[in-house]
């Protein structure tokens, strides 16, 4: 507790100071971040192995879709270790697995949406249809041909996304600074221990 | 018992909704349409931002993406990086997600040599880095999170960052990226160096800049793969997002129709079951 204390203290005062010694231990706390960062991923691939491996062991149902991720991970692992990242192998891995793969899943998206709008978009009272009318203002806005018939459209859909968009946004973004700084404020008071493990206070 | 057309209309099958969408999407990309493109404001100042950048300015570029943003990210990273390189531009790219440096490797080995870039000198990479968030901020001291390049050669060695000092020595910063890294740069790099900053991603994360493009902290925005067509119209350098942006807009226009078809349905049997209970 008292480390988390001591570490938002100096890194609040920093913003103040921009020399001397607070400024230099709160620059190191900020890049000490990017290890810790770092160290969480290597704890997620950490926790990843072990819910596997144990799936694999148990023999349970989809131990064969385990199996193939530990696998993968392991040659993607070994190529970029032995390898290096710039070796021909660890390339043709890349574009001949990993991104048809990631891609191909993503562009899926594509039908979803259109499945949803079609069944979601519908206007049941006035709320849903101010969601609607904004969307497909948006969405037409950006196709060209619609825009040659409708001159207007770009301009509107551009209102739409500068005017009523921004001013909730800006709404959304100042209310979630002030819970971060109301959470920040306790985890430095001591009040919000959650984070160590020990329950909710 | 015949179903209405009301009904019908609502109700079409997911599977003929797919198949649908991918023939719609599909011919495009097979037979170009040749629809019309709008370039918007926002498109318009970034790239007059990047045009007015005397030959030799350093531009820091954020790659921000994986193969899952590929389609909307990719095309905006290669039509920004033509337009440096063809205004002589030096730049650093930084990998913020850990597909990135693949991406920035694409550039180095597909466009550079278009354009005589020569590595070391005239653009590098930089390793990725985790955190996201974190990993901006570490940059406000940028020896303290970089000191040597993607390669592992210690950055002193590499002419690009002859005399560089830090993030004050930076004219530009872009970014090609699906995820937080514009806001983060706008909260954490711009109130301290005013750099001045360029967004590029996917058209998805543009709805949470525009309290930062409103506050004049993000200077110009460059959305999906319509934004990436519009640069590419600006710069005069065609790439893949033009003929990309047929198969889009075909696929917008599906959408709306399809949204149009299940109100008017919706609407006619909202009718009919008023009618049958007399209201």
């Amino acid at each position: 507790m008292a480390v988390g204390f001591l570490s938002g203290l100096i890194v609040i005062l920093k913003y103040f100071a921009q020399e001397g010694i607070i400024s230099r231990i709160g620059t190191d706390l900020i890049a000490w971040r990017v290890t810790v960062a770092a160290f969480a991923l290597g704890l997620g691939a950490a926790n990843l192995i072990q819910v596997h491996a144990r799936a694999i062991i148990r023999r349970e149902k989809n131990a064969d879709s385990s199996f193939l991720l530990l696998a993968t991970m392991a040659v993607f692992t070994v190529l970029g270790v032995v390898s290096g990242p710039n070796s021909a192998a660890y390339k043709w891995f890349w574009d001949n697995v990993y991104q048809p793969i990631y891609g191909g899943i993503a562009s899926l998206l594509a039908f979803m949406i259109v499945s949803a709008s079609y069944r979601a978009f519908k206007v049941r009272n006035w709320q849903s249809a101010v969601l609607m009318i904004s969307a497909l203002i948006v969405i037409l806005g950006q196709v060209g041909l619609v825009s040659r018939v409708f001159a207007g459209l770009p301009s509107l859909s551009q209102w739409v996304m500068s005017v009523p968009n921004t001013a909730g946004m800006r709404g959304i973004t100042i209310g979630g600074a002030l819970g971060a700084i109301a959470l920040s404020l306790r985890v430095i008071l001591g009040f919000e221990r959650s984070y160590m493990g020990g329950g909710q206070q | 018992m015949r179903r209405s057309w009301a009904t019908a209309v609502q109700s079409i099958d997911r599977r003929v909704l797919y198949a649908l969408t991918f023939v719609i999407v599909l011919l495009p990309l097979v037979r170009p349409l040749g629809f019309p493109l709008n370039i918007t404001p926002n498109t318009r100042r970034a790239f007059e931002i990047i045009d007015a950048l005397p030959e030799g300015s350093l531009v820091f570029h954020s790659v921000g993406f994986d193969p899952s943003g590929d389609a909307e990210v990719w095309p905006q990273m290669q039509a920004l990086s033509r337009h440096f390189m063809s205004k002589g531009l030096r730049i650093v790219y930084f990998p913020t997600n850990v597909g990135g440096d693949m991406y920035a490797e694409a550039i180095r080995a597909q466009l550079a040599p278009k354009f005589g870039y020569e590595y070391g000198r005239d653009f590098a990479i930089l390793p990725f880095k985790a955190g996201g968030a974190p990993a901006i901020a570490a940059m406000a001291d940028f020896y303290s999170l970089y000191t040597v390049d993607r390669d592992g050669t210690p950055l002193s060695e590499l002419p690009i960052f002859d005399g560089f000092r830090g993030m004050q020595d930076v004219s530009l910063i872009t970014t090609s990226s699906t995820g937080d890294d514009a806001l983060f740069l706008a909260v954490y790099l711009e109130p301290k160096f005013h750099i001045p900053i360029v967004v590029g991603g996917a058209a998805t994360i543009m709805p949470v800049l525009g309290p930062y493009l409103a506050s004049g902290q993000i200077k110009g925005i460059i959305s999906g793969l319509a934004g990436a067509a519009e640069y590419e119209v600006l710069s005069e350098m065609p790439g893949q997002a033009i003929g990309a942006m047929d198969a889009q807009s075909a696929g917008h226009l599906f959408i709306a129709c399809l949204v149009i078809l299940g109100n008017v349905g919706f609407f006619a049997q909202s009718r009919a079951v008023r009618r049958k209970e007399g209201v």
